[in-house]
């Protein structure tokens, strides 16, 4: 039995390593992939393009200005001179935003009345545009502080007013860099791709080409071609976690803060549920075509629903309770818990027995299918 | 050389001018040149990568020249390719239909490609469902028809614009005798319509049929000619021993004679000699000694596929010589004794797969050491049989022994002591010749010395010695199949299923690969083999005919040909025998006039009525050099007179059966 998946993973690996395509997805990709789309990938709002419309042009108008471009959030790029213009800048998408100051916002602060602006945003990038009005909110709080204290040391009164304030820290990643959030994640991704597509891919292949057949009739059993089949996709699942891993401390300065090899074994729980995963795709598909597109549409919604951009907690509650069946849902939370949290079995142990029960779902079902796949 | 339809005003249709293409280091097409006239039908015939269908690409102008030129009905295929596709059908080894359409809308599809006008469009399509008995199937969808089917369909749609030049590349490869000999039928209307036709075939006997032939070999043409010419060629003549002990006498008239080759063909020994009369006395002599039975010894003429072999294999048999002998101690532990044990036996098996039966009622014996011949269609249910008897499928109904184990329950046992070769040669392309037998020999359990020692033996046998460490994917064809088989018996089964291994060779490669099949059997392994190549079924022992998931008729090749044709065969040898078969057809008594060979195949239920009645026709027409033999019929008559006797009866039985 041992000699049998023996040959099978020599075979495997000599297969694998043959093709310099495999090479690349299994060394190279892992690699760019990281770099490119950890770079990419970044919720971080900064350098908001934005017009200003100065119809005001006082000292207090300028100073407003000033206030929002003193911080990095905000970048001006143009000024106005009409309101003409206006919606010319946002429709070219020039700018992300436009300040505009009416005509009377000096006088007004300076009568004591209600100063009023305008901040115009380009809202078909609804995430970033919040951020901004949160940045923008922010700053005019601050300015209007200021302008209040002004008043009030006009009036004599120089100490402060009663005030509070939230001082505000975020755990597990102090400066809210959204690297800290995309690594994980990422690798949560790209090993659910590999493992889906690569395993199913390489049943299906032996499939095409008949040799799936001219093996079986050996006195293989199904289990040490299954055996056979997976662990060499295993393996490399777990090189690419490796290697990125690697690229994720090299370049970005994220470490895994949790235990090592408990990060290592949790992963393995993850896979052994994508082999089950692509192991069902190749018996219900008979060409290499057919095996990715139907790795492809179990992807999809497996890492749009896995939280992996989108929070969980908003989904509505079908949505939300579908997600309980994602094996990339839970693996998420265990990567981030591991990675980010340094917390262990104590407090992943929900969804390591969620992860658990989904693997060996898949794989008792892949059991019964793979049976029929070979007739 | 000069075509016999050559008139001062018929200018070639197909001209080719020291056409070249290389690859690489590789010369796939080495100054190729060739014509072809309109009316003709020439066929290139050559082994595997001899590079035939290069040829064909570059004259379909989808290819782009090395260097050389072609010219298409007068316009050169790489400055007017636009001009040269109006005048042009092509068909590729590829199935280029859609399998989700139905053969209507293919038909129609190419029509539209092909700008075929509204107004002539419907007459058009309805001739072509016409000749080519399609009409039935009009609303089924193309990836629901048989191989044979689908060629012709493939055809129709090529032809939906009337073309001037025909490119056929391998067009009846897999397909059954019976569609074969519609596509034939389709041709020759085509020629007598003056279109020029080149095909490329691994039928040496459909290259008989053509009006001249060309050998190509490595990229070059090596001979040019009618086949008559073609067959001056051959090297020494052929002296043919008949005997039950076919391959008994030739064991010890090897080495005992000069031969330039030697090889048993079913009941037969061919002997190429350059002294006939000497090789003859001595061969008689040396049966006499060893006390062999013979039935009958003379000079048979060559066929073109003996000059075929002849002219490209100088290497010939002998390779194959040698390792067979070492393969002989390899297979000793099963070499025992000859007794007529069971080896496979099936009663009533029977598998349906949803409403279609694709095995129906079979049950059949096949004793120990024998071959034992599957013939039949594709999608005949040879397949599902075999694996079925491999334990890859459960039988519907029925049961089973292989090796004395229950094919149902006992398919454990069976796999270890089968070897089995799938129809598309299954070895893994991304490895080399040794990594692909260390690892079927891995999963066979074997190891250490016993494995070295089956390597060795495997790649001399598939005389693969200098290329251990290639990639699969470069070999040719019959290597790959050496290869495969190799792969397939490396733990010495004693019983060996073979699906369709000939399926696309060459035939050079098929007779080596006969050689291996004859010495295992030699050795007293029992090889099941699947085939649907007529000659090939007379070099088994025994055979089934297989129609429809069902068994038709089984026996030695010599039962069935004397026994289960109730019709006669009468052989008529005359110049242009495609021109004379509808005519002959029409006859009174005649039942059937189809090519074979370079003659035609009459078939009649009362063979002195109607060789009357054929004389009287040749005198009519004033055909002198024609001559009628009433014969044994082959295998092909055989099985396509079975075949459609079941057709009738189906037909009478129920609505419209399969074939009409």
């Amino acid at each position: 039995m041992l000699r049998r998946i023996q040959r099978m993973l020599i075979k495997e690996f000599l297969q694998m390593l043959r093709d310099p395509r495999m090479r690349v997805v299994i060394f190279g990709v892992p690699v760019i992939q990281m770099t490119i789309m950890a770079f990419a990938l970044t919720t971080d709002v900064m350098n908001i393009r934005t017009a200003v419309l100065d119809m005001d042009k006082t000292p207090a108008s300028r100073e407003l200005i000033e206030s929002f471009t003193a911080g990095n959030y905000f970048r001006i790029s143009s000024y106005l001179q009409s309101d003409r213009e206006l919606s010319g800048v946002l429709d070219r998408g020039d700018v992300r935003a436009v300040l505009q100051i009416p005509s009377g916002f000096g006088k007004d602060i300076h009568s004591e009345r209600t100063a009023t602006f305008q901040l115009i945003t380009d809202g078909t990038d609804s995430n970033s545009t919040a951020i901004a009005l949160g940045y923008a909110g922010m700053i005019v709080s601050e300015y209007s502080d200021a302008r209040q204290m002004d008043r009030l040391a006009r009036k004599g009164i120089t100490t402060k007013p009663v005030q509070i304030e939230t001082v505000s820290r975020a755990w597990f990643n102090p400066n809210q860099e959204s690297r800290f959030y995309y690594v994980p994640s990422l690798i949560a991704t790209m090993l659910f791709i590999f493992s889906l597509m690569l395993t199913s891919i390489g049943i299906v292949r032996e499939k095409e080409i008949g040799t799936i057949e001219q093996v079986m009739v050996t006195p293989i059993r199904s289990l040490e071609f299954i055996l056979g089949k997976t662990i060499p996709y295993m393996i490399t699942g777990y090189i690419s976690m490796t290697i990125m891993l690697c690229v994720a401390f090299v370049v970005f300065d994220v470490h895994v803060r949790g235990s090592l090899p408990f990060l290592y074994a949790v992963t393995g729980i993850y896979l052994v549920g994508n082999m089950g995963l692509a192991l069902i795709i190749s018996g219900s598909a008979s060409t290499q075509q057919q095996a990715l597109l139907t790795s492809f549409l179990v992807l999809m919604p497996s890492v749009m629903l896995s939280g992996f951009m989108f929070p969980l907690n908003n989904m509505p509650d079908p949505v939300r309770y579908a997600t309980l069946f994602n094996p990339m849902r839970w693996y998420l939370e265990i990567l981030r818990g591991i990675v980010m949290k340094d917390v262990g079995l104590a407090v992943l142990w929900p969804a390591i027995t969620a992860q658990a029960g989904l693997s060996l779902t898949f794989l008792i079902v892949a059991a019964a299918r793979f049976k029929k796949t070979l007739s | 050389m000069q075509p016999n339809t050559t008139t001062p005003e018929n200018l070639p249709a197909i001209e080719a001018d020291g056409l070249s293409k290389t690859f690489g280091e590789v010369k796939a097409v080495d100054r190729l040149t060739l014509q072809v006239y309109p009316g003709e039908i020439f066929g290139l015939v050559g082994p595997d990568g001899a590079g035939k269908s290069t040829s064909l690409r570059m004259l379909a102008s989808i290819m782009d020249p090395s260097s050389g030129s072609a010219r298409i009905a007068g316009c050169d295929v790489s400055r007017e390719a636009a001009k040269v596709k109006e005048h042009l059908a092509y068909m590729s080894q590829q199935f280029g239909l859609y399998r989700d359409l139905t053969v209507q809308e293919n038909i129609d599809f190419y029509a539209d490609l092909y700008g075929v006008t509204q107004k002539g469009r419907k007459a058009r399509i309805e001739e072509l469902l016409d000749f080519s008995h399609m009409r039935p199937f009009v609303n089924r969808r193309a990836g629901d028809l048989s191989g044979g089917m689908k060629q012709k369909l493939q055809l129709a749609c090529a032809l939906i614009h009337t073309p001037k030049v025909l490119l056929l590349d391998e067009p009846t490869n897999g397909v059954d005798p019976l569609s074969r000999r519609d596509f034939w039928r389709i041709l020759h209307r085509l020629r007598q319509d003056r279109v020029s036709i080149l095909l490329t075939t691994a039928y040496l006997d459909e290259a008989e049929r053509c009006d001249r032939v060309g050998l190509i070999n490595q990229g070059r043409i090596i001979a040019v000619g009618t086949p008559e010419e073609i067959k001056r060629l051959m090297q020494g003549r052929i002296l043919t021993i008949r005997s039950n002990e076919a391959r008994k006498i030739l064991a010890i008239l090897q080495g005992r004679l000069s031969t330039i080759s030697a090889n048993v063909f079913g009941d037969t020994v061919h002997l190429v000699c350059r002294d006939i009369e000497e090789t003859e006395k001595l061969a008689r002599q040396v049966i006499q000694e060893a006390g062999y039975p013979v039935n009958q010894i003379q000079e048979a003429p060559p066929t073109l596929e003996d000059v075929f072999v002849s002219v490209l294999g100088h290497d010939g048999s002998h390779p194959t010589r040698k390792p067979l002998r070492q393969q002989k101690q390899a297979f000793a532990s099963h070499a025992a004794t000859a007794s007529r044990e069971i080896a496979v036996e099936v009663q009533h098996l029977t598998r349906r797969f949803d409403s279609f039966i694709a095995v129906d009622d079979m049950s059949f014996q096949v004793q120990r050491g024998q071959i034992f011949g599957f013939l039949g269609p594709n999608g005949a249910g040879k397949s599902t049989t075999i694996r079925m008897l491999c334990g890859l499928l459960r039988p519907s109904s029925g049961n089973g022994t292989v090796a004395g184990f229950n094919i149902r329950t006992e398919t454990e046992e069976i796999k270890l002591r089968i070897g089995y070769m799938s129809q598309k040669f299954s070895l893994y392309e991304d490895l080399t010749v040794e990594e692909n037998i260390d690892f079927y020999g891995g999963i066979y359990g074997l190891s250490g010395n016993r494995l070295d020692l089956r390597r060795d033996w495997a790649v001399e046998m598939a005389g693969l010695t200098e290329h251990r460490k290639s990639l699969t994917a470069v070999l040719s064809g019959g290597w790959k199949q050496r290869l495969a088989l190799a792969c397939a018996i490396l733990h010495e089964p004693p019983i060996v299923f073979l699906d369709e291994p000939t399926s696309g060779v060459d035939p050079l490669s098929r007779r080596r690969f006969w050689d291996l099949i004859y010495s295992m059997a030699d050795q007293g392994i029992t090889v099941f083999v699947t085939t649907h190549y007529m000659e090939e079924a007379e070099y088994c022992d025994r055979i089934a005919l297989i129609y429809g998931g069902k068994m038709i008729a089984a026996g030695s090749p010599l039962e069935l040909k004397t026994r289960s044709m109730q019709d006669e065969i009468i052989d008529l040898r005359c110049p242009d025998p495609q021109a004379l078969a509808e005519p002959l057809r029409l006859l009174p008594g005649v039942r059937d006039a189809a090519l074979f060979g370079s003659g035609l195949h009459i078939v009649t239920a009362d063979a002195e009525a109607a060789r009357k009645e054929i004389n009287r026709f040749l005198q009519e027409n004033s055909i002198a050099e024609a001559t009628l033999a009433t014969i044994l019929p082959s295998m092909e008559d055989v099985f396509v007179s079975l075949i459609e006797e079941v057709d009738r009866r189906n037909l009478s039985a129920d609505q419209p059966g399969d074939r009409p």
